[in-house]
């Protein structure tokens, strides 16, 4: 290391202990706490909620217990239990725009960390312990120059750019299906990648996406009509992911229940 | 700032999973503070990342397969936080911090006070990839191979946004750099 580097070193080591000494570590603990008890609250929720979902298929298995005999067969034993929600109710995002409403995965209410809003980019990451994580978005892409100023995206030229990502190795594309959501023409397209492109997947003003290395993505681009720039609902997941497949289709239930406002 | 691995021994590990959370707190917020405030722009961000992590923790302290390895998940969940504040999305490594004690002091490398604000501004103000790794360059001490896996690019690229960064902030800086 020479002596800049040293320097660099000193400075940033300075700097973040001269920071993190102004931390008020009462007002911390103080919102720690809070953040902890909706937490508890949020767990005493989703027990009271499966309490109740477990004592209905109880009553209702009893119910049909008492009528079989009747009907001279006899019940199959209930081995598989069932699989956990995967929606949330529905959820209204105001900083997004258009705003829109959804039902979305359940686990963004439950652990939404690294979520983001703004007008033009929503979305939420979840991450195992192991750091394996997997993406969900809602965005809005004006252009594809990084300085902000190119022009002004359209559903077709956006298509298109996906087109010639994977036509230049940057994706690879597996499936390309039309579709609607929410009444809007719209194309789903699977792809997967392998290596980090910088900025490559779209702009809204200066503030680009990457895509990411060795990950599988499902986007759905909707046509918003002429003159308006397409929006991209996309799931993302790594491909060690072990529920990748699980991860992707939890997007339909996504597409079924968006609604924009005008 | 301290160290990290050797702060909470396996005797000191509290009994229930909030108690838990509450002493590694208490040991690891400042300095994730000081982590998460070089990768974002305001503290009151960097206070915001940290307390996600550590509610991240709580919320999949079940999860976790070694309880002990609490304290690389929360530099990891923080490092990850502070990109994703800047809206970047990829996977990371664990890496702890290292001890502040390993570095050299601002006198032995003969740097002021008003040398040091002007090079954290500058270092604030480059590319968002060269200050990420400048950061975890220079402050994780990372080698070239790490960086290049957390962040997702070759070790060309590191070493590309690594001069750029160090260039531009020794012509930047002028003389005295």
């Amino acid at each position: 290391m020479n002596d800049f580097e040293s320097r660099l070193t000193t400075a940033l080591r300075d700097e973040a202990e001269e920071l993190s000494m102004n931390v008020d570590m009462k007002d911390g603990t103080t919102a720690l706490d809070q953040r902890l008890d909706r937490v508890d609250r949020s767990r005493r929720g989703w027990y009271a909620v499966a309490g109740l979902v477990a004592a209905a298929v109880v009553v209702f298995a009893l119910v049909l217990a008492g009528r079989g005999p009747s009907h001279g067969a006899s019940l199959a034993p209930a081995t598989t239990p069932s699989a956990p929600s995967t929606s949330a109710p529905v959820r209204t995002d105001t900083f997004f725009r258009p705003a829109f409403s959804a039902a979305l995965p359940a686990w963004v209410e439950q652990n939404n960390i690294a979520s983001h809003e703004s007008d033009s980019y929503a979305w939420w990451s979840s991450c195992d312990v192991a750091a394996t994580c997997a993406d969900f978005s809602v965005s809005r892409f004006d252009t594809l120059k990084v300085d902000g100023l190119g022009p002004k995206l359209t559903y077709q030229a956006f298509l298109a750019h996906l087109r010639d990502l994977d036509s230049k190795g940057s994706l690879t594309i597996s499936r390309t299906t039309p579709t609607h959501v929410d009444g809007h023409p719209a194309t789903e397209v699977d792809a997967d990648s392998t290596a980090m492109v910088a900025n490559a997947l779209g702009c809204a003003g200066a503030d680009c996406q990457d895509i990411q290395p060795d990950m599988s993505m499902r986007y759905v681009v909707l046509d918003m009509g002429a003159g308006q720039t397409p929006i991209v609902i996309f799931d993302e997941v790594a491909h060690t992911h072990p529920a990748a497949k699980a991860w992707l289709a939890q997007l339909d239930t996504v597409l079924e229940s968006i609604r924009f406002s005008a | 700032m301290t160290g990290t691995s050797d702060t909470w021994g396996q005797s000191s590990l509290p009994a229930s999973p909030r108690a838990a959370v509450t002493h590694l707190f208490h040991h690891h917020y400042r300095r994730l503070v000081g982590l998460a405030a070089l990768m974002v722009d305001d503290r009151e961000s960097a206070e915001e990342v940290v307390q996600d992590a550590f509610e991240a923790l709580y919320r999949n302290w079940g999860r976790l397969r070694d309880p002990y390895a609490a304290v690389t998940y929360l530099n990891r969940s923080v490092v990850n936080g502070s990109r994703s504040t800047a809206r970047r999305r990829m996977t990371e490594r664990a890496y702890d911090l290292p001890d502040a004690g390993s570095a050299p002091s601002a006198e032995t490398v003969g740097l002021d006070g008003s040398q040091r604000h002007e090079l954290i501004a500058a270092v604030r103000e480059l590319p968002r990839r060269q200050r990420e790794v400048v950061v975890l360059r220079y402050f994780l001490d990372l080698s070239e191979e790490q960086i290049a896996e957390w962040l997702g690019v070759s070790k060309g690229s590191v070493k590309r946004h690594a001069f750029r960064a160090t260039d531009a902030l020794q012509k930047r800086l002028g003389a005295w750099a």
